[in-house]
């Protein structure tokens, strides 16, 4: 396994580690209760600079994963490090303190509907300010010069006095896009940043993250559930199942052949030639499960 | 038919008819006996065709006491009208204001923790179960005869009403913006200021206007224990038996209820009608303030242009400043007294307790009986007469226009007329007593449940009646198999909820005379017995947080 780290040693290792994996997951386990696993044992690193995809279908621990890295969510054992700090050792002002590294974009991107554009992009910089906003002049002209130009980059600047809610579905993402950019984040986590949005929108969405990314050599960590869109889009493939890992692959020099396992992989359903391969045999059982099993087993194989 | 029924019968299985389950028995068993009780309160308050028609021959009298109706002076009324509009805004402002900080201890994404979050749902259950008459009595004590008392009390008890839904407002809000604000490391503050105030603010508003109406009617009433405004006045003429002054003023608060509530419910409109609107291209008044408006990025302003939006928002906040000044001017609330009468409280507080029955318990609970009688008998009458008003005034029952549109009609003028004017009006014509009481209270009753019942039909899915309708079902069939058996668990939970206010009602009519309980609080407290009102609110609070609990069982039973 390339990216999961070795235990740490020393703090020096520990620190060296750090600085090639902003976003550590040690042995993570979610029990949401009643023997519900929303995550079952979970070890990756993600590598500075790099943009990661989690693929999975809903319910299978995406969410539930981007949440325990900004902290809404704790483990119930392991560890989760991020950009050097252990979350669930954080008081509150350091928790927010780390919040404020890390951007987080929304499938439903949770604008202010009835707020200004420009605010909606304002409110980004909250963290590092004291204090409630009410209305956008009670933000710096710093800040709000600033905004404009975030805007700008998205492409949005001669919509920064409308209502957020007036804007299509792309362009409020890429408003929430700026908003998080107002962050200055080193790592940016995205949670089905394009499931709402039409297949011409999520592109333009999915390209502009990838331009920032590399613009601003952000960590991006996003999940998807379209195969072909995360293909494109990521260095780094993660599939998951139930909640556990069934799948960690880069995406250099995938082969059309190799993504059609990747979708079997993750969604547990057999491809085209595995379905035609048990034709034949008459055994009933728990093929699905098992399928997902071999895939993953086959595509760790190919590494 | 026995040919279709012999070739399926070898095929169906008979299924085994399921029992019904334990609780909806029970619940029926409970609906007769509700209505049992109400007819029987009908035939015990000695309400038949006789006495009706006894009333109607005195109120041929009464007409004849009543005309001509003397209206007060110009400048006299306008005083009178001005005071009480004074006196409801600043009662309901303050209720707005105590009302969000206990709304956001109360809501589950804004509460602090769950202990003040308890604290704060039992406020708002104690404050709208403390009628605002008694806190009036309480307040008038403290701060002595006038407008202050009135605010604080209807202030205090409109909490019970706003503040719940303000907190039911932020339950149901979107989380996701707060939480996107707690994401980005934002401070609690922050969350609720940024992703709150601006979403919520139509719902805000419309709430603040529907309670204005309500103590509107609420005012009159206070008028009887000393709050000032046409109550006070109303209250005056009818003890000096001056029914030609008092008639006409009770006409003056008719009108002023109606062309309240209609502008009340135009604000509404217009604000829910501009939630999520589309910006254009701008009206006359941004061209007016924006003739250079930059359209390059380079030069965009840091500074939000003067939009109509913009425009009206500064403009509500100075009218409501305004409008502030001018009613704190209006009923010159004495800032002494109230300072005084703040720190006398314990000594006050102390009055009220321990709670006594002022001689005989019988006495009181006949009278909470009779109360409790004149409520079943009005929600037995009103229910009766509502339904097939209700039914004939839902668009989707009647398809003859002008029959539904005249029913609706009805239906609001029914309801613009407060129960309070009714009251009075019936205790002149039938006398004193609880026949009077039951008769306005009916009427009332009628005009809020018919509303109910045809918005809960109207709302019943229109699929599936089409669905009935198809098979080749008559109306009246597509009624009762579609329209009625859809709306048969909200008519139920409409028929309680009436109960539930028609009590609170009929305690505080009986301050008019109109019979119960509330005739006993009004003498008490004139004659300093506090002790005996705080014993009869105990009592009250009782039977109304029972009926809450058997209403509650029942929408949960029958739905």
């Amino acid at each position: 396994m390339t990216h999961s780290h070795p235990a740490p040693t020393t703090l020096e290792l520990q620190r060296e580690i750090d600085s090639i994996y902003s976003v550590q997951l040690d042995h993570v386990t979610k029990d949401f209760g009643g023997g519900v696993l929303g995550l079952d044992n979970v070890n990756l690193g993600f590598r500075t600079g790099g943009i990661s995809v989690l693929l999975g279908l809903s319910g299978s621990g995406k969410s539930t994963l981007l949440r325990h890295i900004n902290g809404l969510h704790t483990p119930t054992s392991g560890r989760v490090r991020v950009l050097g700090q252990d979350m669930d050792r954080l008081r509150r002002s350091e928790l927010k303190a780390v919040r404020r590294d890390i951007g987080v974009i929304f499938q439903s991107f949770n604008l202010v509907g009835p707020m200004s554009v420009l605010e909606n992009v304002c409110a980004g910089a909250l963290g590092s300010l004291r204090g409630p906003r009410i209305t956008l002049m009670m933000y710096p002209k710093a800040i709000r010069r600033e905004a404009l130009e975030k805007l700008d980059r998205v492409g949005l600047a001669d919509r920064a006095y409308q209502r957020a809610d007036t804007l299509s579905g792309g362009q409020q993402q890429r408003v929430a896009i700026a908003r998080a950019l107002m962050q200055h984040p080193k790592v940016l986590l995205a949670d089905e940043p394009v499931a709402s949005l039409d297949p011409v929108s999520a592109r333009d969405v999915i390209d502009l993250l990838r331009q920032i990314s590399a613009e601003d050599e952000l960590t991006v960590i996003a999940s998807l559930h379209q195969v072909q869109l995360a293909i494109d889009f990521a260095d780094r493939i993660i599939g998951l199942r139930t909640g556990r890992v069934v799948l960690d692959r880069e995406t250099a020099g995938l082969s059309a052949e190799e993504a059609s396992q990747i979708y079997s992989s993750v969604s547990g359903m057999d491809t085209p030639a595995e379905a035609s391969e048990r034709a034949g045999a008459t055994t009933a059982g728990s093929h699905t499960a098992k399928s997902g099993t071999e895939a993953a087993a086959r595509v760790g194989a190919t590494r | 038919m026995s040919l279709v029924l012999d070739r399926e019968a070898p095929v169906v299985v008979e299924p085994q008819r399921p029992r019904p389950s334990g609780n909806s028995a029970v619940a029926v068993i409970v609906l007769i006996g509700l209505a049992v009780a109400g007819a029987w309160s009908v035939w015990s308050l000695g309400i038949d065709i006789a006495t009706i028609a006894s009333s109607f021959d005195n109120a041929l009298g009464f007409f004849s006491r009543i005309v001509p109706l003397d209206f007060p002076a110009f400048g006299e009324t306008v005083s009178l009208v001005v005071e009480t509009l004074a006196i409801v805004f600043l009662a309901t402002l303050l209720s707005v204001v105590l009302s969000i900080p206990v709304a956001l201890l109360a809501a589950r994404p804004t509460r602090m923790g769950r202990g003040s979050q308890w604290t704060a749902r039992t406020l708002i259950v104690l404050a709208r179960a403390i009628p605002d008459l008694v806190l009036a009595i309480v307040f008038l004590r403290i701060f002595g005869l006038g407008a202050t008392a009135g605010i604080i009390a209807m202030g205090i008890h409109s909490v019970g009403m706003i503040g719940k839904l303000y907190a039911d407002a932020i339950e149901e809000l979107d989380d996701g913006p707060r939480e996107s604000i707690e994401a980005l490391g934002g401070s609690r503050s922050q969350q609720i200021l940024t992703a709150i105030p601006q979403t919520l603010m139509p719902q805000l508003i419309a709430t603040a206007l529907h309670r204005f109406d309500i103590n509107l009617r609420t005012s009159v009433l206070l008028g009887y224990v000393g709050v000032g405004g046409i109550g006070l006045a109303i209250a005056d003429s009818l003890r000096t038996l001056d029914y030609q002054r008092g008639m006409a003023l009770a006409v003056i608060v008719l009108v002023l209820c109606i062309v309240i509530e209609l502008v009340s419910g135009s604000i509404r409109a217009a604000l829910m009608a501009s939630t999520g609107a589309k910006i254009t291209g701008g009206t006359w008044v941004d061209r007016m303030f924006n003739r250079d408006r930059a359209t390059g990025v380079g030069d965009l302003t840091l500074t939000p242009p003067w939009s109509v939006a913009r425009f009206r928002r500064f403009a509500s906040a100075a009218v409501l400043i305004v409008l502030t000044i001018a009613a704190l001017w209006r009923v010159d609330v004495s800032w002494s007294a109230l300072a005084a009468g703040l720190l006398d409280l314990p000594k006050t507080v102390s009055l009220f307790f321990p709670p006594s029955t002022g001689g005989t318990l019988a006495n009181l609970v006949e009278q909470l009986l009779v109360t409790i009688q004149i409520s079943l008998a009005a929600t037995f009458i009103g229910a009766i007469l509502a339904v097939p008003i209700g039914i004939l005034a839902a668009r989707n029952v009647v398809a003859n226009r002008a029959v539904h549109k005249t029913f609706r009609v009805l239906i609001v003028i029914v309801r613009g007329i407060p129960e309070l004017i009714l009251a009075i009006i019936f205790v002149v014509i039938s006398g004193l007593g609880e026949v009077a009481g039951t008769l306005a209270l009916s009427i009332g009753a009628i005009g809020l449940l018919s509303k109910l019942i045809a918005d809960s039909i109207e709302e019943t899915d229109l699929q599936v009646q089409e669905a009935v309708r198809t098979t080749g079902a008559g109306e009246a069939q597509v009624f009762f198999s579609a329209t009625l058996r859809q709306a048969a668990p909200a008519f139920v939970a409409h028929i309680m909820y009436l109960l539930d206010t028609n009590i609170r009602s009929a305690t505080l009519l009986g301050v008019v005379g109109a019979g119960g309980i509330g005739f006993l609080l009004l003498n008490a407290s004139r004659v300093n017995q506090f002790d005996v009102v705080t014993m009869v609110l105990i009592l009250m609070v009782a039977v109304v947080l029972l009926v809450e609990a058997l209403s509650m069982w029942l929408r949960r039973a029958v739905r």
